[in-house]
């Protein structure tokens, strides 16, 4: 007994000091690489496009952005500009800007991969931020509000929410420094809790996509609440004070609204590992209807208005 | 349909009255050393090798022809019983079966039923003897592990108690621990199942041609039926393991009329590491725990009436305190200022399942069994913080308690009947009612604040509120049923009955009539061939994100806009038996449909502040078919079987991998399990299990490519303006490695004066294979020549390596 409590011991700890993490060959059919478009384009400034290529999930490389593509613009199916690549910010820019009540595709050409042509898309209509509440000095404990209202037109329409805070600060030299930062926020508005916030690493908000399920057509009044002096925030000094804010309120189209959505969630949920959720995948502008997918990407159009809170 | 049931009770109570010049014999079967009912004894009629079984008290009734038969008694591990009777009227005979002596030798056991007897297809019974004999995982005896073990049944993930039956899901089995459902069987993250084996007496499942008594999940029926104590003298048996020991005592309260048994069971882990965790954790407190305790009395009445209470209660606890203060650190030396902060955090789960069952005889040919139960299960996690904080005269002190907890709590009551009018008939009939409450989720938050500002002006905040994120719901659920076991002729033997469902939701109320059939054809006496076809509904969900069986998945019901999951299996078998009956083996076939399935949205967790009701996918189908072997040796030196599945099932949601069929989680193609133990003499015994099975499935990506942050676009790519996007091209893609393992036990065992002490050695995955458990694609980054260079590779990660367990067992 006493021989094999002895085995018995050396084998526990010979199996405590195991690696239990084994690198393995995954036998997954070869990566075909295939181009990847951003194209996310404003109402009112001219057409960009970022093209890439996708690659092996266990590449080293980097991601590379092709300059040598053919990128074509297309307004109501006719041909209207070649875009050029700018070299200092590795996009694809055409010197016609976005309009609305027109359709637009774009055709990408290179050497490496097949054509690829989107959909036709155009612009949502245009939002504007018709009233707005002053900006009040700050509470006891930071929170501090603000209101705003837009029209929502008839008919399913999405919408990117940011604000923006400017404030000033005394540098070392004794010099004022302006300075801005994307501003942490929350609503206990049902549109705006439901809908998909992206974190920017922080604990704060900093951008909402909702939709107009709940209002739609009519004139939708929203309330924020937002973190007045920003200690969660590295770029805040601290004693300073918010100066002003930008309401930055977004139309953007449905392929806009549902690529960003799926990939905060699949940013924010993570793979499928033992304790994870089922993953998901990111909504594609280049799928065609019978499931293939030619290309990776988003090709859309937003509207943005902008206003500004001042006290 | 009313009309046809009237018809068909009336036409068995005429069956009856024409039974002319018959008498019938009845009585219960028990135990003789123990007084333990026992169940599926063989009552056979030796002259026209007619017969019946004993029902899940020990009742048996026979209804035979005036004049001398012959009975035999028979029972694996027991002497037969034989009766010669002149029967010139109703007969009451109680019979206690000695335990046999040759208990351990090769015997040949000639009219007990075998598989190719029994009617009922799809079904296994597995003698909590031999599961004692199967090596266990830390020398902790586990009966659902020993239950995956079965063809046809299938393992969640590496060590867990979880287990999938014929292509369905978790939450499709229904778990009933005498008689009552318990909705969370596992202990330890899965890691082990709430049954201590040493309270129970016997294990049933039915994987598939389910008869009518049954009802309310679509993939299998476990029932765990404990002990009942022993009504003759006292006798206990325990263990000391390397994470739990366990102690039962049974034994009569008034000898031959009222018994019991206290089974209870706790780990000690927190126990025994607390030092360690202590030095480890700056002197707080950590670790964590489960118990549980079953308990039964049994009184006989009278003898047409019994009486059993039963009950089980058991809990998971892990905990966790943190007590900082800041006047402790030797680094603190600023005067004015001080911090002090405690914390205790508990995740706590658990489940109290009761069931009070009255047994009748209305008549040698009436029996009734009426059970009252009560089930709840509940998982809370909770946390308790208070802070105090002192700068210079200013002072913020801060309490704050948050509770989590989500459950489900059923209030129950059922009579079934017995109703055995002549050897061709069997009939059951009854009416079952639950009464179901869920709460999905649900936070309370209480929050103090204090402050005192420099001017010693003192300002309080109280926020004191609950977070009821899915409203509490409450459900009718009933059920009425009637069966028989028809005899046709000597070859042909036919289980018809239906199954009427009623579920009340909230004003919306579903009802279903549920066929179910399943007939056997024995061709010779060795061959026989089956078939069955069973219609199921089931009136609730599980929502979980894993496989793992964790105690934050949460149970719902069907609702208005989630309605109730369907299934239809049919399933074919062929039956042999050879060697005299020493070794049966079954061939079956199945084909299962699935409708109304529901599935988390990807990318949903459990627990947020959302109603269960947004976070679902619903109205999924489901379809799983295959063939499995089974090859069992029951008696005899060496017991115990070999099964291997050949199966494939699938699901389909319109939201989910682009509205297509995808292989579920466990589609696994081969599954083989051998299981062996051998009994050398009364000293020394081995087990040993080999298990093999397809790689599970995982999502896994094929492609990554950039996005540009949202809104992005507006002043180029910079190194944070990129997101790196996965491309999964469809869900369940990928297939890990396959799995196998190997289990050894040996057990030694020696009679002492106050009893017997045994041994067990044993050690699972004994050739340290590295099974997956999960798959990551991990990137570990290396600065080479001042630049980031990246080293991507794909980890699998494993979670048991060989691990040895000793146990010392003792039975007095």
């Amino acid at each position: 007994m006493k021989k094999l409590i002895s085995i018995f011991s050396i084998i526990l700890f010979l199996a405590s000091c195991d690696d239990l993490q084994t690198v393995i060959d995954i036998d997954l059919p070869p990566h075909e690489s295939k181009l990847v478009i951003n194209s996310s384009n404003q109402f009112g400034k001219p057409f960009r496009a970022y093209i890439s290529h996708s690659i092996d999930p266990l590449s080293n490389d980097n991601f590379e952005f092709y300059s040598n593509a053919s990128v074509t613009l297309f307004e109501n199916d006719m041909l209207i500009d070649t875009l050029s690549f700018i070299d200092s910010s590795y996009f694809y820019q055409s010197n016609i800007s976005v309009d609305i009540n027109k359709t637009y595709a774009i055709e990408v050409n290179h050497p490496s991969h097949l054509l690829i042509k989107s959909k036709n898309i155009s612009a949502p209509d245009p939002v504007e931020i018709s009233t707005a509440s002053n900006l009040t000095s700050s509470s006891a404990d930071g929170v501090n509000s603000l209101e705003f209202s837009f029209n929502d037109p008839i008919g399913p329409n999405y919408y990117l929410l940011k604000l923006k805070a400017f404030f000033s600060y005394e540098n070392f030299d004794g010099q004022i420094q302006n300075d801005s930062y994307g501003l942490g926020f929350d609503s206990s508005d049902p549109s705006i809790s439901n809908g998909s916030f992206e974190f920017d690493d922080e604990f704060s908000a900093k951008k909402v996509l909702f939709d107009d399920v709940l209002f739609n057509g009519e004139t939708k009044r929203l309330q924020l609440e937002y973190i007045s002096f920003g200690y969660y925030d590295d770029v805040v000094r601290e004693g300073s004070k918010i100066d002003s804010i930008s309401i930055i309120l977004c139309s953007v189209d449905y392929d806009f609204y549902q690529y960003h959505k799926t990939r905060i969630q699949q940013k924010q949920t993570g793979g499928g590992a033992i304790f994870g959720t089922e993953p998901v995948n990111v909504y594609n502008s280049f799928d065609n209807d019978d499931g293939s997918i030619p290309a990776y990407g988003l090709f859309s159009i937003i509207s943005k208005d902008t206003l500004v809170l001042k006290p | 349909m009313k009309k046809y049931l009237i018809t068909l009770i009336f036409s068995f109570f005429f069956i009856d009255l024409i039974a002319q010049q018959k008498h019938t014999i009845s009585g219960f079967v028990v135990d003789k050393e123990t007084g333990e009912s026992l169940i599926g004894v063989n009552v056979i009629w030796k002259d026209q090798f007619q017969g019946t079984t004993t029902n899940a008290f020990g009742f048996y009734s026979i209804t035979l022809p005036e004049g001398n038969v012959n009975i035999d008694f028979s029972y694996i591990g027991f002497d037969i019983y034989a009766e010669s009777i002149s029967l010139t009227e109703d007969l009451t005979l109680n019979i206690e079966l000695a335990p046999s002596a040759q208990n351990i030798q090769e015997v040949i056991v000639v009219g007990e039923e075998t598989v190719v007897d029994r009617t009922q297809s799809s079904l296994v019974e597995v003698p909590v003897e031999q599961i004692k004999t199967i090596p266990a995982f830390l020398g902790e005896v586990d009966v659902l592990k020993a239950i995956q073990l079965l063809p046809g049944v299938q393992s969640g993930g590496e060590g867990t108690s979880g287990f999938y039956v014929r292509g369905g899901g978790p939450d499709q089995n229904l778990i009933l621990l005498d008689g009552v459902p318990v909705y969370n069987a596992s202990h330890l993250f899965g890691f082990f199942s709430v049954f201590n084996a040493d309270a129970i007496k016997n294990v049933r499942l039915t994987k598939g041609g389910f008869p009518s008594r049954f009802g309310g999940r679509l993939s299998s029926v476990l029932e765990i039926d404990m002990k009942e104590g022993n009504m003759k003298k006292f006798q206990g048996e325990g263990s000391v393991g390397l994470i739990s020991s366990k102690l039962s005592i049974e034994g009569p309260i008034l000898k031959d009329k009222t018994s019991f048994i206290v089974s209870a069971r706790r780990t000690y882990i927190d126990i025994l590491a607390q030092p360690f965790i202590r030095k480890t954790n700056n002197g707080n407190p950590a670790g964590y725990f489960f118990y549980d305790i079953n308990a039964k009395i049994n009184h006989k009445i009278s003898d047409r009436d019994r009486l059993y209470l039963s009950l089980y209660s058991g809990k998971d606890r892990f905990y966790l305190s943190e007590d900082y203060n800041s006047n402790d650190q030797k680094t603190t030396s600023d005067e004015n200022f001080s911090y002090r902060n405690e914390a205790d955090f508990g995740l706590e789960w658990g489940n109290l399942t009761s069931a009070l069952r009255w047994n009748h005889l209305f008549s040698n040919k009436l029996f009734s069994n009426t059970t009252l139960t009560f089930t709840k299960y509940q998982f809370q996690t909770d946390l308790t913080s208070s802070t105090f904080q002192r700068f210079q005269n200013m002072v913020s002190q801060d309490s704050l308690q948050f509770v989590y907890y989500s459950g489900i709590e059923d209030v129950g009551a059922k009579i079934d009947f017995d109703y055995i009018p002549n050897p061709n008939h069997y009939i059951r009939f009854g009416v079952n009612y639950i009464y179901h409450s869920f709460y999905p989720g649900a936070i309370n938050l209480f929050e103090r604040n204090v402050d005192i500002d420099s001017l010693q002006n003192q300002t309080t905040t109280i926020l004191d509120t609950s977070f009821v994120f899915s409203e509490r719901l409450y459900n009718n659920d009933s059920f009425l049923f009637i069966e028989d076991d028809i005899k046709v002729n000597d070859r042909l033997k036919i289980n018809a009955g239906i199954h009427l469902a009623y579920f009340n939701t909230n004003g919306t109320a579903y009802t279903d009539v549920q066929p179910r059939i399943s007939s056997r054809y024995i061709i010779n006496k060795d061959w026989s061939v089956k078939a069955s076809y069973a219609q199921m509904q089931q009136h609730i969900h599980l929502l979980s994100n894993t496989s793992v069986g964790l105690p934050i998945d949460i149970w719902v019901p069907s609702t208005d806009s989630v309605p109730p999951q369907q299934s239809r299996q049919l399933a074919c078998s062929v039956n042999h038996n050879f060697k005299n009956g020493l070794f049966e083996i079954s061939l079956e076939g199945y084909y299962k449909s699935m409708d109304n399935l529901i599935s988390l949205k990807p990318g949903t967790d459990i627990i947020d502040f959302q109603d269960w009701r947004d976070k679902i996918e619903i109205a999924g189908q489901g379809r799983s078919y295959g063939i499995e072997l089974f090859l069992q040796k029951k008696k005899g030196k060496t017991t115990g079987w070999f099964g291997y599945t050949l199966a494939f099932s699938e699901r389909q949601f319109d939201n989910i991998n682009f509205g297509k069929w995808y292989p579920y989680k466990y589609d696994r193609r081969h599954d083989i399990s051998v299981v062996a133990s051998h009994k050398f003499n009364d000293k020394f015994d081995i087990g040993m299990t080999w298990v093999f099975g397809t790689g599970n499935n995982i999502t896994l990506e094929t492609a990554r490519f950039p996005s540009i942050n949202l809104g992005g676009n507006i002043n180029g790519i910079t190194e944070n303006s990129i997101n790196e996007i996965e491309y999964y091209p469809s869900r369940n893609n990928y297939r890990m490695a396959s799995y196998h393992r190997l289990d050894l036990g040996l057990n030694f065992h020696k009679q002492k004066k106050w009893g017997e002490r045994t041994w067990s050695i044993g050690a699972y995955n004994v050739y340290n294979r590295k099974n997956p458990f999960y798959i990551r694609i991990d990137n570990e980054t290396t600065i080479v020549n001042n630049q980031l260079v990246n080293n991507k590779q794909a980890k699998q990660v494993s979670l048991f390596p060989i691990i040895p367990s000793i146990t010392y067992k003792f039975k007095f």
